[in-house]
């Protein structure tokens, strides 16, 4: 009997368990998703989420996320609309625009887009709804940008290819823009000219890889370029975002091993420009150890500029330490044109104790530039003492023909006697408007 | 022997049975997706849709969602399904559920920024307000967002959202960190966070305010409205009547503001059923005027339309006030023209000379036949042109 007794107690514990702890749940009716009842949510193949199961040596974001799929219905996504335009809170307002983006299928995407049309097409929501339709949808999310004003082709393409690039990739090699009708409002209509618009949707194609595989999307660039479209180089910009995210030292690392060498350049110097806003000392620890290679011209650049900002006397200083080369050139060009802008006078200073050479041209052609629009004769003047050839000409004209728009008399006493060639001549005194 | 292993055996079949009994009974019918059953062969664990925070009187108002209890497979492998409503349900059990830990924290913020998924970044980001709105988020948890937040550059709009939220759900600390943050980040952590305070505990940010140095409140005036109006816009016009002093002739830019913020929070339409609500006073007039500016900027045609339709009034005056200084930047004739219909002298003048001043800059000849007929006395004349 007591076998029996004590059975009998675990079997009612074991109905209070199973009832308490592990019921099984079905789903209610939809109605109010704005803080009541409303959309139902079914636990997908998702991973155990955070608070729950801590795992040993590492967390993964991914787990700690929801990951349940949440079903809308019409009312449900016309009431979150309404919640997202109407909350005071803006927390409240992302959330339910979060909650819009996890229920979106391609059934009810134009629906959920209904309620972001009023909605800046430039703003975050409205490119991460196209982004997570394209990603849904594909080519239908895509090509609905094809008959509208807005920009949302591109982040429509950008989240098709972030699912499923190879199928975003073969859509687009088998494109036909100028024989398809769907394109005419933006190529006859709006005249956007086919290869601009082409480049355009690549660009989205880039992003959307370049989020989960930036080495892929350098891949496509490269034989994009090597194909001879330049539009490719841009591009690289949203491939450096991407890596990026990951940290500025990371993506210093991931741009010099870019294949390409100008897509190499490019990427380098994007890395630069951002590097110098957040990690000033690491940047020019990475532009000197740079300097004496092509690439790093850009990387050299943007670290002289960024240092000029602050301390021009001190960025020239820095640049004049540097190997000779492209990079050297361009930094004290852009270093000397940043102070010549704040000091000239300063400026016309430092450049008297220059020694004669390829750092004291570059200096001299930057400080004339900058100068002439305000004093073209003290420009010409200084563009003189340069001791290259081809640089010295370059300066001249460029100082000459401010000189001429502000006095032509004046121009052509100095040309008259410069001993220039006479086809320089003629440049000096027939500038272009400026513009 | 073999009796008592058959009683064993037959009994441990029944109390397998009794807890699927007890599951299916107290659970619900479980969801077949399209014909098809989805397993799940982990826990699963998911959140609601909105926050919960709570008020100053410990009412919970809705919002966003918190961590709920996990949910196991159901028998027939069987994805579980919940509505929402019950999911909020769920989430109000937020005390059970265990807060992120210092590396989960950090794991979720490095993902909000680093991720290349747009898609991936928000829903990182979701989970950490969600945390916030929990009920359990310390303090000693938002250091750790804010850390990694600064460290790896969170963007402008993580930080706006991250510090209202942290106003609105654990004011105490929110307020107990100014003491902590660098002056120079002092304005922007405060533009942030005040209104998040002031949506759920508007006491305690106008008292917080009223306690800034007066250039401080200035830059924050209009970030404590947004944050009213965003809990009551009753209360929020309240403050505002006991806080201007309407003896101070020009002491018209903290309603200006406010009327600003309402048509920006509320719209345009529940701005001027506002404005019309107001006393009578200087007051009135500035936020009547206001909201006709904003509107003008937006909607100048719907605008006009309304003013049109208003009878002769100080109502009308301060619309076609405000109107016109959203207008003359664009075109300084019409607002020179429709400056004229301001019925009331003096505020016509006003309107005319300020008006008329962009207008002269845009077209000195027109500008100048304009004023011939304007009705205003020669001297304005040096004002307009100066």
């Amino acid at each position: 009997m007591a076998i029996h007794g004590i059975w009998g107690v675990m079997a009612l514990s074991s109905f209070g368990v199973g009832a308490v702890f592990f019921p099984e749940v079905e789903v209610g009716e939809v109605n109010d998703p704005g803080g009541g009842g409303g959309a139902v949510v079914r636990g997908g193949a998702a991973s155990p989420v955070g608070g729950v199961v801590r795992r040993g040596g590492g967390v993964s974001p991914a787990a700690l996320v929801r990951e349940a799929t949440v079903v809308l219905s019409d009312l449900d996504i016309e009431a979150l609309g309404e919640r997202m335009r109407t909350a005071g809170s803006p927390v409240e307002k992302r959330l339910a625009f979060s909650k819009l983006l996890a229920g979106l299928t391609a059934e009810n995407a134009l629906l959920v887009r209904e309620q972001i049309a009023d909605m800046d097409h430039r703003s975050g929501e409205f490119q991460e709804f196209h982004y997570a339709w394209g990603a849904v949808a594909g080519a239908e999310a895509a090509m609905f940008g094809a008959d509208t004003e807005e920009d949302d082709m591109s982040p429509a393409l950008a989240g098709w290819a972030s699912a499923d690039a190879e199928a975003a990739l073969a859509w687009f090699e088998k494109l036909d823009l100028e024989n398809n009708p769907a394109f005419d409002a933006l190529l006859k209509e709006r005249n956007i000219p086919v290869s601009d618009l082409k480049n355009h949707l690549m660009g989205g194609l880039v992003r959307g890889i370049a989020a989960s595989d930036p080495g892929r999307a350098a891949g496509l660039l490269q034989e994009l370029v090597e194909g001879g479209n330049d539009a490719g180089y841009g591009m690289m910009r949203s491939v450096v975002d991407a890596v990026l995210r990951g940290g500025t030292k990371g993506a210093a690392e991931w741009a010099e091993e870019v294949p390409n060498e100008k897509l190499r350049y490019v990427a380098m110097e994007e890395v630069a420009g951002r590097m110098v806003r957040k990690e000033f000392d690491e940047a020019i620890e990475w532009a000197t150890s740079v300097a004496d290679r092509p690439e790093g011209g850009g990387v050299v650049a943007n670290v002289g500029a960024a240092m000029a900002r602050k301390d021009p006397g001190g960025a020239m200083e820095w640049l004049g330490g540097l190997p000779d080369g492209n990079g050297k050139s361009q930094g004290i060009g852009r270093a000397m044109w940043q102070w010549t802008e704040r000091d000239a006078v300063a400026a016309g200073d430092y450049l008297s104790t220059m020694d004669v050479g390829s750092a004291r041209d570059s200096a001299v052609g930057a400080f004339s530039r900058r100068l002439a629009q305000e004093e073209p004769q003290t420009a010409v003047s200084w563009a003189e003492t340069m001791e290259d050839d081809k640089g010295r000409i370059l300066a001249l004209i460029h100082a000459g023909q401010a000189w001429s728009r502000q006095d032509m008399a004046g121009a052509l006493d100095w040309v008259a006697g410069s001993g220039l060639p006479e086809e320089v001549q003629l440049k000096i005194l027939t500038p272009e408007e400026e513009r | 022997m073999r009796r008592t292993v058959f009683t064993n055996v037959l009994w441990a079949l029944v109390t397998v049975g009794t807890f699927v009994a007890g599951s299916k009974i107290a659970g619900r019918v479980v969801e077949r997706s399209g014909g098809e059953t989805r397993g799940v062969s982990e826990r699963t664990v998911v959140s609601s849709a909105g926050t919960v925070a709570v008020d100053e009187g410990g009412k919970e108002r809705s919002g966003g969602g918190g961590v709920i209890e996990p949910l196991e497979v159901g028998e027939a492998g069987l994805a579980p399904v919940l509505t929402v409503s019950e999911l909020v349900a769920h989430s109000r059990d937020v005390k059970k559920a265990l807060p992120l830990n210092q590396e989960e924290l950090t794991a979720l913020v490095l993902e909000s920024i680093q991720s290349g998924d747009p898609l991936v970044r928000r829903a990182a980001f979701d989970r950490i307000l969600e945390e916030m709105a929990s009920g359990h988020f310390t303090a000693e948890q938002a250091h750790t967002v804010r850390g990694v937040m600064h460290h790896n550059g969170a963007t402008g709009e993580q930080w706006r959202l991250f510090d209202y939220a942290w106003g609105a759900n654990s004011p105490a600390d929110a307020i107990a960190n100014l003491e902590q943050i660098p002056e120079q980040y002092l304005g922007g952590y405060l533009s942030n966070m005040l209104p998040g305070l002031a949506s759920t505990h508007p006491g305690q940010a106008i008292e917080l305010f009223r306690g800034l140095e007066e250039g401080l409140q200035g830059k924050v005036r209009n970030r404590l409205y947004e944050g009213l109006i965003d809990n009551d816009l009753g209360m929020a016009t309240d403050f505002m009547y006991s806080s201007v002093d309407t003896s101070k002739p020009n002491n018209w830019r903290p309603m200006d503001q406010m009327a600003r913020e309402v048509v920006k929070e509320n719209g345009i339409e529940s701005a001027l059923e506002w404005a019309a609500e107001l006393p009578e006073g200087p007051l009135r007039g500035n936020a009547w005027s206001a909201a006709y500016a904003n509107w003008a900027s937006r909607a100048p045609e719907a605008a006009v339309a309304s003013i049109m339709e208003m009878e002769p009034s100080g109502d009308r005056d301060q619309a076609i006030n405000g109107f016109v200084s959203a207008l003359a930047g664009q075109d300084g004739e019409a607002a020179a023209l429709w400056a004229g219909e301001i019925s009331d002298k003096g505020m016509r003048e006003a309107a005319q000379v300020r008006v008329g001043q962009q207008f002269f800059k845009q077209d000195q000849a027109a500008a100048a036949e304009w004023f011939v007929n304007s009705g205003l006395p020669d001297g304005a004349w040096a004002r307009i042109a100066k």
